[in-house]
């Protein structure tokens, strides 16, 4: 009898893995358990451990979707949800709240709040009651303390201090201001989402913009400084934002909704926020160093390729705001815009087009046969960095006219593409003068197949065939060999 | 032999058997996502549905493929792959095309994710084989012989069990050389099953659980009224549900087979040929929900339109079950869902165009290596 393995088929190579095979096996009610656990856990001063925990079980989380928690502090971000944005601490802040801000923000409810209200909503969180009076609590108490701040200079550095001290305190005060316009406004938000269709919005039927009209003039009868909150949140549900200068134009038209002047200004700063936002964090995650730089080559490879569909998005945004703006904007709105594009063609340019070609070829000739004896398979990682390297040029070339990269593109592409062709012929030849078998056979017939495929990014399948006929050929060997 | 289309598919012209359905194929050429093959007296065909946006299925002959559609590399082999080989069921289809990927066609992703299937294909026959010899020498020995995984890691071990398997062997005048090889046989052919008491979850198990939870998140889904496609969302759920009610008494064929060992010994022809049916069925019933599934975990945290788009388009591609595969009381139910799907004309938002997709064709390989994780 041969021998049996312990424990687990597979084996996975770390605890991320391991804790994602382990999760993938469990059935509902395991599973709910589990994060009922860690949910709870989540709330103590040592909930570090759960947080991190359940970030492992995200992706099972996300498939199987076990009920989650309601809690109050849940409840308060309902309001201005649409509104969070992550990492982002400089810039246009207009109409997003970092996620950063939330925590502190809710520490200081937490402290100067009304105890009984709020312990009241926390045990009962499904009292709708109890919870909307915690939310009125939460905005009588943050305009006091936001209208202290403004007024004597000591209480503001102190509330500056107390969100988040000299970085985050500016940034996150700004966001208390945003929070707690959309939380004074709540049930009306509340009705707009369950009004308006699903997130994201690409068209608004006449029954929607009833809907919005009917919601934004009650807004305006309480509260109008709140229009540009709602309007904000809208926006944030619009697949594409650009286009709420129309929806207003619309509502305007037809009699059911007149804005301001003011507030076309608002929605067009808003927009250039949010693409701001957009190129932020694509410069932010072309600055960071890929995950285990300097242990994986695949590394560089794969932050390219994400950062080519990241900046994709931003680059589709970038137009439809550009297109808004030459409407409804401002020259300055117009230029900042223009920025946002240089500054995204400088990292599109920098990380993904320029030295491209050389990356790949180079990455061929450090996988191939010139660098390790034929008779050794191809460094798989090495390999895999050469075609997301590949992935992320071709992934540019979708949008480089808009970047005006559209020649260094092609330029790569074409380098590229006669680089792999040239090695592989160069393989070839060795292939023919080497008489290979056995596993030095499969070794080479591996380093034939990782030519074709590059190819097959760079140039489509049918180079990709012919380069692998080519190199079959050269083995002596029928393309049904595999 | 002519292109067929065959538009729009009705429930008369549905398939009847598992066979005219064909076997799903993991083609990552974006038309062909959907795709299956099957064999028609000596010719194989190609049977793609969702083309030209409509709720039918065309059928092509297999040798025309490459001139109808702009295949990848991987397909471009896999169809040569498929050519020759007899008529295809899930399982032959699943061993081509886990060979396929080992040759790197797919990406190294692919390829190591084939590995790994690879290697568990290994290790849960040999857990299956372990489970069943430790079955067998538990019900058998009146002195309640046990043998750990990890005594059978040793030599000794090895010896130990050799010796009580000769022993039941004798009793039920096998040879002992002949049962090593029966459950050898069925070891390999329970692996992808699974049977209670092994250590590690099998895959269709997996598979199954998966299903159900995914039945369940789109009943709520439709339920809360979450996108535009409520009915698809519904439609979806219950052919998931009831295609899991189907291979429920598959598995209790396989879980009872194996529990109560003692028939199987006196009677292994007969249990055995059972047990390879139970498998077989399961592996029709099961086969292209694995896609499905990873469309749905595609989409899992996008938005509401997002998912709705994708539910449309999983209603086109359901795996029903042909009427001649189901017993009179589960025709009834199946019909009921046949009539929401053909009455169901919305249009798929993204039809494909047979031209190459490198997004999807990522898309379709990062599929593959999910599987395997």
């Amino acid at each position: 009898m041969t021998a049996v393995p312990v424990g687990s088929a597979a084996a996975p190579a770390d605890v991320a893995a391991e804790t994602a095979a382990r999760a993938k096996a469990l059935d509902d009610a395991k599973l709910q358990q589990i994060v009922s656990l860690l949910e709870a856990a989540l709330e103590r001063p040592d909930g570090a451990t759960a947080k991190s925990m359940l970030d492992q079980l995200r992706p099972k989380l996300v498939e199987a979707r076990p009920p989650r928690r309601i809690n109050l502090r849940r409840l308060l971000c309902e309001p201005f949800e649409d509104m969070l944005v992550n990492g982002v601490t400089s810039g246009h802040l207009v109409g997003r709240i970092p996620r950063s801000a939330i925590m502190p923000v809710w520490d200081l409810f937490i402290e100067r709040g009304n105890r009984q209200i709020i312990d009241r909503a926390q045990a009962n969180p499904a009292d709708k009651a109890a919870v909307a009076a915690a939310l009125d609590n939460f905005v009588t108490v943050m305009k006091t303390e936001l209208a202290e701040a403004s007024a004597f200079a000591t209480k503001g550095r102190s509330l500056l201090l107390r969100l988040g001290g000299e970085t985050l305190g500016e940034t996150h005060y700004l966001a208390l201001e945003v929070m707690v316009s959309a939380v004074s406004i709540a049930r009306q938000i509340a009705h707009l989402k369950s009004a308006l269709p699903p997130k994201p919005i690409r068209e608004f039927k006449d029954a929607h913009l009833n809907e919005l009209a009917e919601t934004l003039n009650q807004i305006l009868k309480i509260a109008p400084d709140r229009i540009s909150t709602a309007l904000f949140v809208v926006m944030a549900r619009m697949a594409e934002p650009w286009k709420i200068a129309t929806v207003l134009e619309t509502l305007a038209m037809t009699g059911r909704f007149k804005s301001s002047a003011g507030i076309n200004e608002f929605s067009s700063a808003a927009l250039v926020g949010r693409l701001e936002t957009q190129v932020q964090a694509v410069q932010a995650f072309a600055d960071k160093p890929p995950p285990g730089a300097g242990e994986g080559p695949a590394s560089s490879g794969a932050a390219a390729a994400s950062l080519a569909a990241d900046a994709g998005s931003a680059i589709e945004s970038l137009a439809g705001t550009r297109e808004a703006l030459e409407k409804a904007g401002s020259k300055a709105q117009l230029r900042e815009v223009e920025r946002a594009r240089q500054r995204l063609r400088e990292v599109v340019d920098a990380k993904i087009v320029d030295g491209a070609a050389s990356a790949i070829v180079g990455a061929v000739a450090r996988s191939g046969p010139a660098a390790a004896p034929l008779s050794s398979r191809p460094d798989s990682a090495t390999l895999r960095n050469a075609e997301l390297r590949a992935v992320a040029l071709k992934r540019s070339s979708a949008y480089a006219g808009l970047l005006t990269l559209e020649g260094d593109v092609a330029e790569n592409l074409r380098r590229a593409t006669e680089g792999v062709e040239k090695a592989a012929s160069e393989l070839f030849g060795q292939i023919r003068r080497g008489r290979l078998q056995g596993a030095a056979r499969d070794a080479a017939r591996a380093h034939v197949m990782g030519n074709a495929r590059l190819m097959e990014i760079l140039a489509g399948p049918e180079k990709a065939e012919q380069l692998l006929m080519r190199g079959l050929e050269a083995m002596g060997e029928p393309l049904t060999a595999f | 032999m002519a292109d067929v289309p065959v538009a729009p598919l009705s429930e008369k012209d549905a398939p009847k058997t598992f066979g005219e359905r064909g076997a799903s194929v993991p083609f990552t050429t974006a038309a062909l996502m959907w795709a299956r093959v099957r064999q028609r007296a000596d010719i194989k065909e190609l049977l793609v549905p969702g083309l030209a946006n409509t709720r039918g299925i065309y059928v092509f002959e297999w040798v025309g493929i490459p001139t109808r559609f702009t295949l990848t590399l991987h397909d471009r082999l896999l169809h040569r792959a498929i050519a020759p080989e007899p008529a295809p069921t899930p399982t032959m289809i699943a061993r081509i095309a886990n060979r396929i990927a080992l040759s790197g066609a797919a990406g190294p992703d692919v390829q190591a994710a084939a590995e790994r299937r690879l290697k568990q294909a290994e290790d849960l026959a040999l857990l299956a084989r372990y489970t069943l010899t430790m079955r067998m020498i538990e019900r058998t020995s009146g002195d309640g012989a046990r043998t750990t995984v990890a005594e059978l890691r040793t030599a000794p071990g090895q010896q130990r069990a050799k010796q009580l398997l000769s022993r039941i062997a004798a009793r039920y005048n096998i040879p002992a050389q002949a049962l090593q090889g029966r459950i050898d046989a069925l070891g390999a052919s329970l692996a992808e099953v699974g049977m209670p008491g092994m250590p590690t979850k099998a895959p269709v198990r997996l598979q199954l659980q998966q299903m159900g939870q995914m039945s369940r998140v789109l009943r709520e889904w439709a339920d809360e009224g979450k996108g535009e496609s409520i009915v698809e969302a519904r439609l979806i759920s219950q052919v998931a549900e009831e295609t899991c009610r189907l291979a429920e008494p598959l598995l209790a064929v396989v879980d009872d087979t194996t529990l109560d060992i003692d028939p199987l010994l006196r009677d292994w022809t007969s249990a055995e040929r059972g047990l390879t049916a139970a498998v077989q069925r399961l592996a029709w019933i099961l086969d292209g929900w694995d896609r499905l599934a990873n469309m749905w975990v595609d989409v899992a945290d996008k938005s509401a339109t997002d998912q709705s788009n994708t539910l449309a388009l999983m209603s086109y591609l359901l795996p029903m079950i042909p009427a001649n595969e189901l017993r009179p009381e589960e025709a009834a139910k199946w019909g009921e869902l046949s009539k929401i799907l053909y009455t169901q004309a919305r249009n798929s938002e993204t039809p494909p165009t047979g031209l190459f997709d490198l997004e999807m064709m990522l898309r379709l390989e990062g599929h593959r290596a999910r599987e395997a994780s």
